[in-house]
């Protein structure tokens, strides 16, 4: 992992307090501030480990009802909520000292954290109710917030290289173009490459459906199937017959770079968005079952 | 053939524009090629779709080989045309007009589905392509928070108000299956029951009387009748361990099979190690741990009665623990010697423990030897030793009198009255105390003489401790042979098997009955140590203690 170099002093603000930090250009969330929140969710692990260890419980069993059970299950649901605040957090652009993307690095490693010190608190004893319920759906919630972590640090370098700096709409726009000048120059082509080119431009599909979406490929793709057939008529043409379908070629050979690209670009941007289908439902899930859990405790104490 | 040919252009949200054409040619040819005169561009339409010819009956539409055109709604292959009809030759439609003057035909071409249309969806909006994020979290949220909430929130606490307190199921016999509301309850239990407490783990009012109130001693007790306080709870509560007081500061429940009870030192040495810190009155010694500072055992006998009370005794702390049973046997007598001991059967007969302490068949000690079962072999109760055939029960004083009188009286009957032999022997005894036998109230003298401490001291004194009674007669005294010496300890010797009996006590060299041959806990620790030791059998306090002890109470005293 590459370690971002420190950030500069923060400068002091015209009333002498100091400013609030603000993140260097593109400065990846994982490692905001020379990794200051790993640190620190690497500290609250730590201090709950050596707890755990040296902790001699009454009853020989280390459990939730102990004093240090109770002192982690009380700082695990304080994270969780704490956690959950983010996506309220997030949409409240420019308040507070920090910057969103300390909010997110912190969201990141204090989340992981949260699952050691809720299996701590429940002293690895784990059931089939309402306890074990809630300490799945954090799992849950924190695997899949991984996942959406190693996405966000992956795919929107590999989405700005794959577009060029082109924006997708613009990206639609020369498809469209191109679809066309293809039906423009299949006009005089015979009937059965007109037809596979007409069918190209409206066959076609980029998007589509999750399944579609997430391959991000079309393997019966209208557009390769007319280029394919305008290469083999390309093969047995000669003279002025030729050129048109050499034309021809090019525009749908363009027209297929572009589409894979879209594609590709649809792929990434459903992948960067796919895991927010299991870490928001599953977040509510877990505040439910957190605060069951924290009910049917105290309810039969 | 002559023909105007008016083709309407449409523009997105712009004005209808319409592009005037006069075509001169036989036939007319209509398609997509760019040769045809009527140009249809459109890659939908075949390169030569038809070809318009001129007759004396008119104009006639012919569709291109093995093809069919659509005229006013139905496919044709061709069809003469009028005024009015349609031809609809996909995405254009073809309007047959009156042709102006100097024109044969006149018709009206019309885009019906705009190619711009037609490749709309390679078009679409960035957002329809990758999908509206977001769009249907919502939902699957709130089915999770359905999912969540209804089978384990709502109706484990519907069930839980339903239910109250409860009573748990019969231990014995076939108890109901649990109902489907108990089941839903057990999604909020924290974890399996005990093993002792599992069958009635489904109702979870037993223990849970009140919601949001830790489960109270009471509750334990209501099963627990006759549990035995390991210490004063008000005593515990006004020396502030109140929490200790209590049945859960123990015991643990909702972990499954494991034991239920806190077995660690830690918590006997947190009061005991200085136990007139949190008790100020109490006369206990502080222990803090078996392998250096624990008192020397203070042994002090206890028995439980026919009736089930406990029957104790002990010695003051500090002086050695003397035997009280009023049995008088020597160890070292029967044991002690190298060759044995004369047996009447037997010859010379070597001792093993084994023969006078028989195990519990179920418990952890020994039976006390019974005379029927250990002492009648050699220790026959009869008058003189010759006399096997009239020997006396081993039972109560008077029943013994009553019979010796008999055996006397019906031996004087026959004018065989025995003479003693053995002058040591009970006979003599009775028989020194007897008048002449021709005094008249000799019965009444056979009597007297039987009821006179001497004879009870030699017919019963070898084992038994005499005592005059206020009628001028003799009885013994009860025996009260300890069934344990460790009052508040246990020894199991089932345990300890593989070790031989005087490895420990030294009963062949007790001289005295009134000797008690326990070993000190030195013995105990040639073995046994704190746990923790590597090089010896680790001990902890429940090893020999029992929390809530089952024997007498030797308090405060003790």
């Amino acid at each position: 992992m590459t370690v971002a170099p420190r950030s500069p002093p923060a400068a002091e603000s015209a009333g002498g307090a100091p400013a609030a930090y603000r993140s260097r250009p593109h400065e990846p969330f994982l490692v905001h501030r020379g990794l200051r929140y790993l640190w620190v969710a690497a500290a609250v692990v730590a201090a709950s480990v050596v707890a755990y260890a040296i902790h001699r419980p009454r009853l020989g069993v280390a459990n939730g009802g102990t004093w240090l059970g109770y002192t982690l299950g009380v700082i695990a649901a304080a994270l969780v909520l704490w956690l959950a605040y983010y996506r309220i957090r997030k949409r409240r652009y420019g308040v507070g000292r920090q910057p969103l993307t300390a909010w997110l690095s912190a969201h990141v490693y204090l989340g992981i954290a949260v699952v050691v010190v809720a299996t701590l608190h429940a002293g690895f004893e784990l059931g089939p109710n309402v306890h074990g319920l809630t300490w799945v759906l954090l799992v849950v919630v924190v695997l899949s917030g991984i996942v959406g972590a190693l996405a966000y640090a992956r795919y929107p370098r590999q989405m700005t290289r794959n577009r060029a700096g082109v924006a997708l709409d613009d990206l639609l726009n020369q498809i469209a173009t191109l679809d066309a000048e293809c039906r423009a120059a299949s006009l005089d082509l015979d009937d059965a490459l007109a037809r596979a080119v007409h069918a190209a431009g409206t066959d076609t599909r980029i998007g589509g459906g999750w399944w579609r979406r997430v391959v991000g490929r079309d393997d019966r793709c209208p557009t390769r199937h007319a280029l394919d057939l305008a290469r083999s008529r390309a093969r047995d043409a000669v003279g002025s017959d030729a050129r048109p379908l050499r034309r021809l070629i090019t525009l749908l050979a363009r027209k297929d770079a572009l589409v894979g690209i879209a594609r590709r670009e649809a792929r990434m941007r459903t992948l960067l968005g796919l895991w927010l289908y299991v870490h928001v439902p599953a977040t509510v899930g877990l505040l439910t079952a957190l605060a069951l859990h924290v009910v049917s405790v105290f309810w039969y104490w | 053939m002559r023909a105007r040919v008016s083709t309407v252009i449409r523009r997105h949200r712009a004005a209808e524009l319409v592009r005037h054409a006069e075509i001169d040619a036989e036939p007319i040819r209509i398609g997509r090629g760019a040769g045809n005169e009527i140009h249809l561009a459109d890659p939908r339409v075949l390169l030569l779709a038809a070809t318009l010819h001129r007759d004396e009956d008119g104009l006639r539409l012919v569709a291109a080989p093995g093809q069919e055109v659509e005229l006013n709604g139905a496919l044709v292959p061709g069809a003469r045309l009028r005024a009015g009809d349609r031809v609809l030759i996909a995405p254009f439609e073809i309007e047959v007009t009156e042709p102006e003057p100097g024109f044969d035909l006149g018709c009206r071409i019309t885009s019906v589905a705009a190619i711009e249309e037609a490749n709309r969806p390679t078009t679409d909006a960035a957002t329809e392509v990758v999908g509206r994020v977001g769009r249907g979290r919502g939902v699957v949220s709130w089915l999770v928070l359905l999912a969540v909430l209804v089978p384990f929130g709502l109706l484990p606490g519907i069930a839980h108000h339903l239910a109250g307190s409860e009573e748990p199921a019969p231990m014995l016999g076939a108890r109901p299956p649990p109902t489907p509301m108990q089941g839903l309850r057990a999604l909020w239990s924290s974890g399996p029951m005990s093993g002792a407490h599992g069958f009635f783990g489904e109702r979870c009012g037993v223990c849970h009387r009140a919601a949001f109130e830790r489960v109270t001693d009471t509750a334990c007790l209501a099963c627990h009748r006759d549990l035995r306080r390991h210490a004063d709870p008000a005593l515990l509560a006004d020396e502030g361990r109140a929490d200790t007081a209590t049945c859960r500061a123990c015991h643990a429940e909702h972990r499954g099979q494991r034991q239920a009870v806190r077995d660690d030192d830690a918590f006997c040495i947190g009061c005991h190690g200085d136990i007139r810190a949190g008790a100020p009155t109490s006369t206990l010694v502080d222990v803090r741990g078996f392998a250096a500072e624990h008192p020397e055992f203070r042994l002090a006998g206890y028995r439980l009665t026919i009736e089930g009370a406990a029957d104790t005794w002990a010695d003051a702390r500090g002086a050695p623990a003397v035997d009280r049973s009023d049995l008088s046997y020597a160890h070292r007598a029967h044991g002690g010697a190298k060759d044995g001991v004369p047996h009447p059967t037997k010859g010379r007969w070597k001792f093993t423990c084994g023969d006078c302490h028989d195990a519990e068949p179920s418990g952890p000690g020994f039976r006390p030897p019974r005379y029927d079962h250990h002492c009648a072999e050699c220790h026959r109760i009869r008058l003189e030793e010759e006399q096997a055939a009239t020997a006396l029960p081993h039972a109560n004083a008077e029943l013994v009198r009553s019979l010796t009188v008999d055996l006397l009286t019906a031996a004087a009957s026959r004018g065989a009255v025995p003479a003693a032999a053995e002058p040591e022997s009970p006979l003599a005894a009775v028989l020194a105390r007897l008048p002449e036998p021709t005094a008249p109230d000799r019965v009444a003298a056979l009597e007297r003489a039987v009821a006179a401490p001497s004879f009870g001291e030699a017919l019963c004194g070898l084992c038994h401790v005499v005592v005059p009674t206020d009628g001028g007669g003799w009885t013994t005294r009860p025996t009260r042979v300890a069934e344990s010496w460790l009052a508040y300890g246990r020894f199991d010797h089932r345990r300890h098997g593989q070790i031989g009996c005087n490895d420990c006590h030294r009963a062949t060299e007790s001289p005295s009955a009134r000797d008690v041959i326990i070993p000190g806990i030195d013995t105990c620790r040639h073995c046994h140590d704190a746990p923790g030791s590597a090089r010896s059998v680790a001990m902890r306090c429940v090893d020999c203690h029992d929390f809530h002890h089952l024997g007498p109470s030797f308090t405060p005293a003790h």
